[in-house]
């Protein structure tokens, strides 16, 4: 990682007197170089190939490649899978097991047929109508209420599971999207060494910084 | 650093006991006029820069993204009671639970956040730095709480200074009678909804308001020292590469290393100080090698102990002899009482319509501050609390994390993630403890560490003026909000244990009187005057300003005052 080497350098250099240019044109030489994605790598929580299957799809009809990558492009999935398998909590665990249990039966009852069969099209259909912009506001509402609750209320568990486990989804999606290296350094604003705080700039169409 | 060796001596002029932000003073201090000292360190070495590993990792760069897992958690249970110290960033500078533990009584909680390597905890403090007004050192005298303070202003405003010329504290003046300006560096700036928020409480407010955050952080064009301007990379947690905020390893120990005096042994746990009954003085420590659990007696004519405010008075009450059956310097039975801490995690925040089209460049490692606006006056006088709290906050533009709870997936609810959110501010307030006899801590000699020494019990709550400060605190955080046109606002009580604030002291309070306390007004134990107290555990009253640059400051005072008196031969 070349890039690394370069930032290193210039960390022990003082760098105060490092233009900006400078330090850019430094890591745009260095993208290029990216490591390739084929790299051997095996799941610990999603070991079932049909479920790591419906996630990596489900992940990137949530953000799929536009002119800009998809969640499939940064492989989301292994952030995802890490996350479960090593940050989540053991309730947390298994709250998401039961959710991906959940949400596979809503989906063969929506769609027919069994989930591993089923086109992008018909995940993207379910997914539509469950956080999708169409849902109407106020069930989206109350479906958060309900997620927010630390147990499952009686008579609400399939919907409870449900929700949670989309929500889930959601949020590993986007964190591990624009969590990621790819989306970081190339489509956000990098900004590694800004110099001074200036409090008030015009935005001018520029991107989120992606690093906080 | 110049380390100990096999050739170095075993007899010293001086001898300090901790390298965190107050031992590095002490060091910098007695090298700097002269005395060959030995700084002891009961953690490992930690070489400025060269040893900040994750100076400049991005978060794709550390493990599982900089977020701890359920494996590296068992090994700090109370550390994680932070929320934010156990990540693979910084989870180095905190010790682990399992390899040094304490103790709680039923019931009671305290939150003991340490890091045992050179630099102590002066690597990731908040820094913070305010000064403490005569509104603080003149309350409990006026409250007739615990003692009173030994000092006043005028005796700690000429060595605020002095620790401000050389720590760099970057601030604007306010001219505010009971949150004393400083010598401050070029201030950093507020953005556009934090000006909007000040301009507010200025004029709904009269008795309040709104400044950017006093920290020790250097800025401006000048050169200082050996050290860089801050690049707002918001990473000081891991060490800065340009030694641009305040810490022993960037400023204070390469000044006492510049002296030829300084001889720094990491490694070094300090079991206790040695009396001696005939001088009536401390004759000096003894050390436990962390790693061969060989003991050594080191020899000095004055002692600093600055090994934090639990740890010094753990070494304190662990120094027993038959002049102090009760440990060195328990004459007034109060070493070991009065923990106090700031308490906070009480706020309110919310949302500002407009200045879409407005953004800030970098990541300000500071935010804004509401100085303490409660009980400064009869018209400010409440009627269910006393002291006060100030409030520290930020405004800043959501990014595509809001976008989680958002309707909406596929093409173009990806590409809306990329544009900065809208803009939400909120703050957090900090608040005074009072000091308690009861809030405490033992040696428990029943349960004993990994080198056969006394771990610590404690038993500390919050009571009703914190109780009743709390809700003030949400209340008025809210209606400032509120006053200044945020929508959405919510207020918050997110619970609190003390020591969470890792503001710890007070266990070995200044006070004029040795039968109520244990320090005079220099510091010196009373009973025994070649030990120095300078660390948190000194502190009579907690005020609610961030307390490390009084620490600074303290021990900058104190240690001239030994110079002083050696060289009077009072010592």
């Amino acid at each position: 990682m070349k890039r690394r080497t370069a930032l290193k350098t210039i960390g022990l250099g003082m760098g105060a007197t490092v233009s900006l240019g400078t330090f850019l044109s430094t890591i745009q030489s260095c993208v290029s170089e990216k490591e390739s994605s084929a790299d051997g790598w095996k799941a610990d929580y999603f070991t079932d190939p049909n479920q790591q299957k419906l996630i990596v799809e489900m992940s990137d009809i949530i953000l799929p490649a536009t002119d800009t990558p998809g969640a499939k492009d940064v492989e989301v999935i292994k952030y995802i899978d890490a996350t479960v398998a090593r940050i989540y909590d053991p309730k947390t665990v298994e709250r998401f097991g039961k959710g991906m249990d959940a949400c596979v039966k809503a989906l063969e009852a929506d769609q027919g047929g069994k989930y591993s069969d089923l086109s992008r099209e018909q995940l993207t259909a379910f997914l539509e109508k469950q956080m999708g912009a169409s849902v109407d506001p106020a069930t989206h509402k109350t479906r958060r209420a309900l997620i927010a609750e630390k147990e499952a209320p009686s008579g609400q568990s399939d919907e409870y599971y449900l929700y949670s486990f989309l929500d889930s989804l959601k949020s590993l999606t986007i964190a591990g999207f624009f969590g990621s290296e790819v989306i970081g350094e190339q489509h956000l604003t990098y900004d590694p060494i800004p110099g001074p705080y200036q409090g008030c700039i015009d935005q001018n169409g520029m991107n989120t910084y992606s690093l906080s | 650093m110049p380390l100990f060796n096999e050739n170095s001596p075993m007899e010293y002029d001086a001898i300090v006991v901790g390298t965190g932000i107050s031992g590095g003073w002490a060091a910098k201090e007695l090298a700097e006029k002269g005395l060959k000292t030995l700084v002891l360190e009961r953690g490992r070495n930690v070489n400025h820069v060269v040893d900040y590993k994750t100076m400049n990792d991005d978060p794709w760069d550390l493990p599982n993204n900089d977020r701890p897992t359920q494996e590296m958690l068992k090994d700090y249970p109370m550390q994680n009671r932070t929320g934010y110290t156990v990540r693979p960033s910084h989870v180095h500078w905190f010790v682990k639970d399992t390899e040094h533990p304490y103790y709680e009584k039923p019931d009671t909680r305290f939150d003991w956040i340490r890091g045992y390597h050179v630099g102590g905890r002066s690597l990731v403090w908040g820094r913070q730095s305010y000064r403490l007004a005569d509104l603080d050192f003149e309350a409990n005298a006026k409250q007739g709480i615990a003692v009173d303070w030994p000092i006043r202003y005028k005796d700690l405003a000429p060595w605020y200074s002095h620790v401000e010329k050389f720590a760099g504290i970057s601030g604007q003046k306010e001219g505010i009678k009971h949150l004393p300006d400083g010598e401050f560096l070029p201030p950093m700036e507020l953005n556009c909804v934090e000006e909007e928020l000040k301009k507010s409480i200025n004029s709904s407010f009269p008795e309040r308001h709104l400044t950017i955050g006093r920290t020790a952080h250097i800025t401006g064009d000048s050169p200082f020292q050996n050290r860089g301007t801050c690049q707002s990379r918001n990473r000081c947690m891991r060490g800065c590469p340009y030694g641009a905020y305040f810490s022993s390893n960037a400023s204070t120990l390469p000044a006492a290393e510049a002296s030829g005096n300084m001889t720094l042994r990491p490694d070094s746990i300090v079991t206790e100080v040695i009396y001696d009954a005939e001088k009536g003085k401390a004759s000096g420590v003894r050390v436990m090698d962390s790693n061969t659990k060989e003991v050594y007696d080191f020899k000095a004519r004055i002692i600093f102990l600055n090994a934090s405010a639990i740890a010094t008075t753990a070494i304190l009450m662990n120094s027993k002899s038959d002049r102090f059956p009760n440990g060195m310097g328990n004459d007034s039975g109060e070493l070991g009482h009065n923990i106090m801490d700031h308490h906070f995690r009480v706020g309110a925040s919310g949302d500002w319509d407009g200045f879409e089209d407005k953004y800030y460049k970098g990541r300000r490692p500071n935010g804004f501050y509401i100085p303490r606006f409660r009980n400064l006056d009869e018209k400010t006088k409440m009627p269910d609390f006393v002291r006060g709290y100030g409030f520290q906050g930020s405004a800043s533009r959501e990014d595509w994390s809001a976008g989680v709870a958002e309707l909406g997936i596929g093409g173009g609810f990806k590409d809306s993630l990329m544009k900065p959110g809208g803009w939400r501010a909120g703050m957090t307030a900090f608040g005074e403890i009072l000091p308690y006899h009861d809030n405490a801590m033992e040696l428990n000699y029943d349960k004993l560490d990994a080198w056969g020494q006394p771990t610590i019990t404690f038993s500390t709550t919050i009571r009703e003026n914190e109780l009743n400060m709390r809700k003030d605190m949400a209340v008025t955080a809210g209606e400032m909000l509120e006053a200044a046109g945020f929508k959405n606002i919510s207020t918050w009580d997110d619970g609190y244990g003390v020591g969470l604030g890792i503001h710890e002291m007070g266990t070995a309070r200044m006070g004029k009187d040795p039968k109520t306390s244990v320090l005079n007004k220099w510091n010196q134990i009373h009973a025994v005057p070649n030990v120095f107290v300078t660390d948190g555990a000194c502190m009579t009253s907690a005020a609610c300003q961030n307390p490390s640059l009084t620490y600074m400051a303290l021990t900058a005072r104190a240690a001239n005052y030994a110079v002083d008196e050696l060289k009077k031969m009072n010592l």
